[in-house]
């Protein structure tokens, strides 16, 4: 990780990521109040608008989830499991609330879950559509509103249209921040590394807006000015997949050797590659951006194998020339998705190594072999 | 470890049930006339009305009842070998699996592979999705690229107002949500459907087919709240048997004449006090999808006295009156406040009822495993734990507890897939349901 000479911004980031539960606790004691959530499409504009801190929930990869085991069976998502005991173990006791999404079957109980054996004082879901049409548009305006009015019953005060567009302003800006840092990936050398960016990412989603905005700004002028601990030349790797709450497979990337340098997941990309738009109806505007723009398995897009073209566009933007897929077991929406996923970037001429894993990363030294294997017959050395 | 099974095929209570066969044949050959005589073809998932289908002359063919029937038969492995080998994980839903599998090999072949369910998957011109399970929108995604043609596609979303998430059918906001919700999507369906068949929706026609469903439902549903009577006059293998009639073909008169029968024949046996078994010892409550390929499973248990009398899977709705004057509002309203034909909501809580969690089968609440527990003087729970179907068996270990705390019910836990029967062990579900028996036996003195 950092040497001796790393300078402070980057040193907050790798502690935030390293034990977000510390910080968890520590926001709580400030007297934060906290809603924890599953799944990008849950709007955080909204939730800081009722004043909480959005705090994007991670699962503590590889540890064991002995806990969890006694209620929910082994054949489903280890990442929703692992999320779970933490809450079970009392890792989340700071929540005051959580807030799950219809992200996929795997995820579509656990309010329940966290209600029965946690019951934190809120629970919701949020009914996310799977298509993008007029219908579901409409719907996930209307899911919004119902987002607000559960929040204003819990809180026993309005959320107001001004503070919902004054967080949509915030938040574009923490957008606009995390793509200037993206963009110092696309130099050959990266100026950060893969680990570092993801590592960024997933401490701005547990921070308040205003402090994560502050500190971006800070990690952006480390990065500019720093000599020490950049990233090594290597093959360029994209990175697909679902969640991704933790940098272990980016690090074991690098450790062999290559550099990722785009993440299309939700440890990536997918939180800031465009903004809200501002308009006159920001509940509207809020729906439509996250129906639209967080395109992962779970979104049915139109066009055959076309719809992966956004992936290929990216790769080719950040100067990508292989992919490494990250497949968690039972999710069925990634994995019915990859063998066209393959079918397509072999068309195009580009590798993909597709890697299915339980959210331990069990196999990490088999994992290892195949990405050295992979570089290496990809002829990406 | 496989083996080879004394009994592949189960031995059927309710006699209608034996003439199911001759119907799923006819309606497959009924799909393939339609088609040559100028309709169209849909594969479907269940859930997009069926009413609009049928009153545009598309019949719609499931291809999750497909995939059943296939393992029914014994002939879901060579599909289920083509899926592996397309690069399909073992743990995707086996339906989808099978059904890709099968699309994989035939586009392979070039034509039907041999000794197919009903000669084969008829060719379809149109795709119906729906949403409340990610195969149920990504296995006709993933179908046009295995056989390299782009079929016109529309996803009929089945959301709701789940329980546990502090919103309620009932409540005015969420109402109107969801009905404005679905009577935009009827429109898209329609619009969809007019445009890829050059058809326009007679209004009068899907009435028609609106009132032969609301019928079908009615029967359904008070076949149900006949299966409460003792002795249990329909098992659970007769019954998810029966699915095929009531969903594949809803809305149809053939479908209808069906319901018809079965109700009569069902009203007879409890009328007359007629049981599964000659004597009735213990009831059972089955938990899940069954294995499509052992459908004899459920004739094991009646060697103890023991009979599935009824299943927490495809429940019906709750039927309720609806507008005919606009069809489209009818459907609209119907599929909130009832459901669909893959998700009812007569399981859903009211405001204020505790769920005790969720158990599985679409955001089904624990609570209606204690109510139809209590309703159908259940002795047992069968837990048939899909190792495929995500939808259906998270929920399964901690409703399993809490029915125990709070029913102090016996439980057997069984696992297996619902259509690939590879690695599928008979004997130790024998041995487990031997075991399972013995303590309903205990309990019961």
């Amino acid at each position: 990780m950092q040497g001796a000479t790393q300078m402070g911004k980057l040193a907050k980031i790798n502690d935030l990521y390293a034990d977000p539960w510390k910080f968890g606790t520590e926001l709580k004691k400030d007297g934060q109040r906290i809603v924890g959530y599953t799944c990008t499409l849950v709007p955080r504009e909204i939730t800081a608008a009722a004043s909480f801190v959005p705090f994007m929930m991670r699962g503590a990869i590889g540890e064991p989830t002995q806990t969890a085991d006694l209620h929910l069976e082994p054949l489903c998502c280890g990442l929703c499991r692992s999320i779970f005991n933490l809450g079970v173990e009392g890792k989340y006791s700071f929540l005051d609330g959580i807030v799950t999404c219809h992200a996929c079957n795997n995820m579509d109980p656990m309010h329940a879950f966290w209600k029965y054996y946690v019951n934190p004082p809120f629970v919701t879901t949020i009914n996310a559509p799977h298509t993008i049409t007029e219908a579901s548009l409409d719907f996930y305006t209307a899911e919004m509103k119902n987002y607000i009015r559960l929040l204003e019953e819990f809180t026993n005060s309005q959320i107001s249209s001004e503070a919902i567009s004054h967080y949509i302003e915030l938040y574009n800006t923490q957008r606009s921040l995390l793509r200037q840092l993206s963009s110092m990936l696309r130099e050959e050398p990266p100026l950060i590394s893969g680990s570092e960016m993801t590592r960024i990412v997933l401490a701005s989603l547990i921070l308040p807006v205003e402090q994560a905005n502050d500190l971006l700004s800070g990690v952006i002028e480390e990065v500019k000015v720093r000599e020490d601990n950049r990233p090594k030349p290597g093959p360029r790797l994209l990175l697909w997949s679902m969640y991704s709450d933790n940098t272990s497979l980016i690090e074991l990337i690098e450790e062999c050797g290559a550099n990722v340098v785009i993440s299309d997941s939700c440890g990536g990309w997918r939180h800031y590659h465009r903004n809200i738009p501002s308009t006159s109806d920001p509940i509207q505007a809020i729906a439509q951006y996250y129906l639209e723009n967080i395109r992962c398995s779970r979104l049915y897009q139109e066009g055959g194998t076309e719809r992966f073209q956004m992936v290929k566009k990216l790769a080719d933007d950040n100067g990508a020339s292989a992919i490494i897929a990250y497949v968690l077991r039972y999710c069925d929406a990634q994995e019915t998705d990859m063998p066209e996923f393959t079918d397509y970037f072999k068309g195009k001429g580009m590798p993909v190594l597709w890697l299915e894993d339980d959210y331990s990363l069990a196999t990490r030294e088999a994992i290892r072999t195949r990405i050295q294997a992979f570089l290496e017959t990809a002829d990406l050395k | 470890m496989e083996q080879k099974r004394e009994q592949t095929s189960a031995t059927k209570s309710i006699g209608i049930v034996n003439e199911l066969g001759k119907l799923g044949r006819g309606w497959y050959d009924y799909a393939r006339e339609t088609k040559q005589k100028g309709g169209h073809i849909a594969w479907a998932m269940f859930g997009p009305p069926p009413e609009i289908l049928l009153a545009l002359d598309v019949v719609p063919i499931y291809t999750e009842q497909y995939a059943a029937a296939m393992a029914a038969r014994q002939r879901a492995e060579e599909s289920c070998e083509w899926a592996d080998k397309t690069g399909y994980n073992i743990d995707i839903c086996g339906y989808c699996r099978l059904g890709l599998g099968y699309t994989a090999l035939e586009s392979r072949l070039g034509h039907t592979p041999e000794n197919p369910a009903y000669s084969g998957l008829p060719e379809p011109d149109i795709l119906l999705g729906r949403s409340h399970c990610d195969p149920g929108y990504k296995w006709y995604q993933t179908s046009q690229h295995l056989t390299g043609k782009e079929l016109p596609y529309f996803i009929y979303e089945n959301l709701y107002p789940v329980p546990d998430s502090g919103h309620f059918i009932g409540d005015k906001e969420i109402d109107e949500q969801y009905v404005k919700f679905y009577r935009k999507q009827v429109e898209e369906m329609v619009a969809f459907l007019e445009k890829h068949t050059g058809k326009k929706m007679d209004l009068d026609r899907l009435r028609e087919k609106i009132e032969v469903s609301q019928e079908m439902r009615q029967l359904w549903y008070d076949i149900y709240l006949m299966r409460r009577a003792i002795p249990a006059p329909m098992p659970t293998g007769d019954f998810m048997t029966c699915v095929f009639p009531y969903m594949t073909m809803h809305a149809s008169d053939e479908g209808l004449d069906f319901l018809r029968r079965l109700h009569s024949e069902v009203k007879h046996r409890v009328d007359n006090k007629i049981g599964v078994v000659p004597e009735e010892k213990h009831r059972i409550l089955w938990i899940g999808i069954p294995p499509w390929f052992h459908m004899s499973i459920f004739n094991y248990f009646e060697k103890f006295g023991g009979v599935s009398c009824i299943e927490f899977q495809y429940p019906p709705a709750l039927p309720i009156d609806v507008d005919l004057d606009d069809p489209l509002g009818a459907l609209a309203k119907r599929d909130h406040f009832a459901g669909t034909l893959s998700q009812h909501l007569i399981s859903f809580p009211s405001r204020g009822e505790e769920c005790y969690g969720i158990m599985g089968g679409c955001y089904r609440p624990v609570r209606h495993v204690m109510q139809m527990v209590e309703d159908y003087s259940i002795d047992g729970l069968v837990i048939h734990h899909i190792t495929s179907c995500r939808n259906a068996l998270i929920g399964h270990t901690h409703g399993r507890r809490v029915i125990r705390e709070r029913l102090g019910l016996p439980t057997l836990f069984l696992e297996s897939d619902m259509v690939d029967p590879r690695g599928y062990d008979e004997e130790a579900d024998f041995r487990a349901i031997n075991t399972f028996m013995e303590q309903l036996a205990d309990t019961r003195k």
